[in-house]
């Protein structure tokens, strides 16, 4: 599933997320996201890098956790941000 | 006469007998003991066997009935252990015995049926203890850990009080720098600096030609005196070199000032950026220090307040490393019960303890994978109530459903994505990527990942305030510095200590362009609007205090602190300026460094039209750091990126794998 940039992601949970930017590794999409806050009008205290995967026939987005995973993902969003 | 029983009567049978035929045997008469003799002792041992089997078969009958928990199943197997094995022992003794006794062996007695199954007995009976005692400590430890992470959610409470307390440390420091700065004619101006680093180049010409000057002075004032000259001669001159001497100290102490400026500008609230920053400001204090000492600089020490407002932060900056380090021994602990409590789930996951658990229905079924793979079996499903919520989707009322078993396939994932749309209004896009992009990059920093330094650019001029923040372009960074993109350095524990600077190892170097045209920025740089009620911070105002820097090992210095600072009755909360016509008038007014924001401003809602309003900051404020908190790590709003690694704490699954939705310290994969 491809997600465009500067969209709001709601989630089942009903916590929404705004896309910042995405990365692609080895063919995975990495989505660089913020959780908005109640008032809609900014971002909370809560980002993620998260995967898009196929779960009982749903989209659901997966956080990369791990020390590892991030220092190999995360400069592919910083070299971006360079740009 | 009292009635014998038979069975007594067997066993006196059984013990005359005995005693007749070893009497015999030890006597060397054997042959005197007829065959009816030997026939009756056999027959007598049958006898006993036969009632002894009957007492058995009795006991154990009771022993054949259905248990409802392990925990009677349990007391059940371990009388029949005992009871089976007990009359196993029995049974060979009296073999033993016989054979002692005859030469000869008894065959043909009744079988003990349970004797076949002793060893399942004993290997379930195994398993029941295994697994009750492995639930005993998981329930232990679960209670040890929900202790454990009592105490850390309350350490990590404290820890981010802290860190909101070290913004305020930081802003009070800025504060009283800047009022010192203001309140001093000489070096007013660098509380106005854009780039301190081109200031410092700038001065270093100056500082090497007074320096130059200085050498020479004293030079020619040593030959005069080994020469011999007139006392009169001899004061004046001193005065030239006193006076040489004054110069090259303003120089220097604009220098000293300089880099003061830039290290307090720099805002940190995690403890061990914190605790650095001020160990090198510390190292430039105490340098400075030993200059004036070296030059005997005897007029008053503007910095006195500064020292005493660095020497109290100290302090409570050190409070925090006790419940930093209370932080990591709880996570070490952590740690090390989960592990424990991992063992004890999976020691419970053995196919004989699972095939039990089967059986008692704690599980409904579980599934054995072959031995030829070696792995243990795995729980498939339990008959615990299912942990997911049902299904409880508002709008499946509305749904047209025609086969009502369709909607319990439904299931209910709380990171599913329901729908995407695009932003609602009232977000500022722009202002909020470059806020999610300064957590991106100071993560990235914390994990030790190259990252391009921003350029802060601060006000041009007085009259003309203007903030904003100078990415430096990939193509001028490569012409200085080499980046491997793809380079990963090691993260190197951080931990608290007095040599926090000396780890780090990446030169930053600053891009060719250093100064940038206020014009050329406003272009290319999109900085939203500050909100108009923003509220200014309450200033604290500089205090005439007695110098104590015990930690910097300097004799208290006898100075007076001019009444040069500006002065006020009481702190005050004062109006954030609205308009850039305000701003030169209250600098004129007021020298206090007022319009230093406490908390930065909220750019939502804000057009970058107004690029230039409002922006007398000397940082830019187009991320509101303060919100970071790296704190969050192991809560559900971690980033899943680490504040500083410790111990062997694993952040977690991997792109592809299912990160746990529980917040979790997981052992170490």
């Amino acid at each position: 599933m491809n997600i465009e940039l500067n969209t709001i992601i709601t989630l089942e949970n009903g916590e929404e997320y705004l896309t910042i930017d995405k990365v692609t590794k080895d063919n995975i999409d990495y989505y660089y996201i913020a959780q908005l806050n109640e008032e809609k009008n900014d971002i909370a205290n809560n980002y993620k890098v998260v995967i898009i995967k196929k779960e009982d026939g749903k989209d659901v987005i997966e956080e990369v956790l791990g020390e590892d995973n991030l220092k190999e993902i995360l400069p592919l969003f910083i070299d971006k941000i360079k740009e | 006469m009292k009635s014998i029983d038979d069975r007594t009567m067997q066993q006196r049978l059984y013990d005359i007998l005995k005693m007749n035929i070893k009497l015999a045997r030890a006597n060397n008469e054997l042959n005197t003991i007829t065959s009816d003799t030997f026939t009756s002792f056999e027959e007598a041992t049958r006898s006993i066997d036969e009632y002894k089997q009957k007492d058995y078969e009795e006991e154990v009958s009771k022993l054949f009935n259905t248990t409802v928990t392990l925990e009677e199943e349990k007391v059940r197997l371990e009388k029949l252990v005992e009871l089976v094995s007990k009359r196993i022992e029995e049974r060979k003794s009296l073999l033993r015995e016989y054979e002692d006794v005859t030469s000869r062996s008894i065959e043909g007695l009744s079988s003990i049926l349970e004797e076949l199954e002793l060893d399942n007995y004993k290997q379930r009976l195994s398993s029941i203890r295994e697994y009750l005692e492995n639930n005993r400590n998981i329930s232990s430890i679960e209670i040890e850990l929900e202790h454990l992470n009592k105490e850390l959610n309350a350490s990590q409470e404290q820890k981010r009080k802290d860190e909101e307390k070290n913004y305020e440390l930081e802003d009070n420091l800025l504060t009283k720098l800047r009022n010192i700065l203001l309140g001093n004619e000489e070096y007013a101006d660098i509380a106005d600096v854009i780039d301190v680093d081109f200031e410092l180049e700038k001065l270093n010409s100056e500082i090497e030609e007074s320096k130059k000057t200085l050498d020479t002075f004293e030079k020619a004032f040593r030959n005069l005196t080994r020469s011999g000259i007139s006392s009169d001669r001899e004061v004046e001159y001193s005065t030239y070199v006193a006076d040489a001497r004054d110069t090259y100290y303003q120089v220097k102490e604009k220098e000293i000032l300089l880099k003061l400026y830039q290290l307090v500008t720099e805002s940190e609230n995690e403890y061990s950026k914190l605790f650095g920053k001020r160990e090198e400001i510390d190292k430039l204090l105490s340098d400075r220090m030993d200059l004036r000492k070296s030059l005997n600089i005897v007029k008053p020490d503007i910095l006195v307040d500064f020292y005493h407002i660095i020497d109290e932060q100290k302090n409570q900056i050190r409070l925090e490393k006790i419940n930093i380090d209370r932080i990591h021994k709880l996570i070490d602990k952590i740690t090390f019960k989960e592990n424990k409590l991992d063992s004890y789930k999976e020691a419970n996951q053995k196919s004989d303890i699972l095939a039990i658990l089967q059986e008692y229905g704690i599980i409904e079924t579980y599934v054995e994978k072959s031995k030829d793979e070696g792995v243990e079996p795995i729980i498939e499903e339990t008959k615990e109530e299912e942990k997911t919520p049902q299904v409880s989707f508002g709008d499946l009322g509305t749904m047209e459903i025609e086969e009502p078993d369709l909607v319990e396939t439904i299931k209910y994932i709380p990171n599913a994505i329901k729908k995407i749309e695009g932003v609602p209004e009232g977000i500022n896009v722009s202002f909020v990527k470059n806020k999610a992009n300064t957590v991106m990059r100071r993560v990235g920093k914390a994990l030790g990942i190259d990252v391009p330094k921003v350029e802060i650019v601060k006000e041009v001029k007085k009259a003309e305030p203007m903030v904003t923040s100078v990415e430096p372009k990939v193509e001028e960074i490569s012409r200085v510095i080499e980046t491997p993109k793809t380079v990963f350095p090691q993260v190197e524990e951080i931990m608290p200590n007095n040599n926090v600077t000396s780890n780090v190892k990446v030169e930053e170097v600053k891009p060719e362009v250093i100064t940038p045209k206020v014009e050329q920025i406003s272009q290319t740089v999109e900085l939203p609007k500050m909100e108009s009620t923003f509220k200014a911070p309450v200033v604290e105002l500089p205090k005439a205090e007695v110098f104590t820097n015990p930690s910097l090992e300097v004799k208290p210095v006898e100075a007076k602190v001019e009444s040069v600072i500006p002065q006020m009755e009481t702190s005050k909360v004062v109006p954030f300026p609205t308009t850039t016509e305000e701003i030169p008038k209250r600098v004129e007014n007021n020298n206090s460094g007022l319009f230093w924001p406490e908390a930065k401003p909220n750019f939502a809602n804000s057009s970058n039209n107004d690029l230039g309003k409002n922006d007398f900051f000397p940082q830019t404020p187009v991320t509101n750091e303060r919100e970071f908190n790296p704190q969050s790590l192991n809560s559900s709003e971690d980033l899943g990126m680490p504040e500083i690694p410790h111990g062997n704490i694993n952040l977690g699954p991997g792109p592809g794998q299912i990160a746990n939705p529980t917040i979790k310290i997981r052992k170490a994969s």
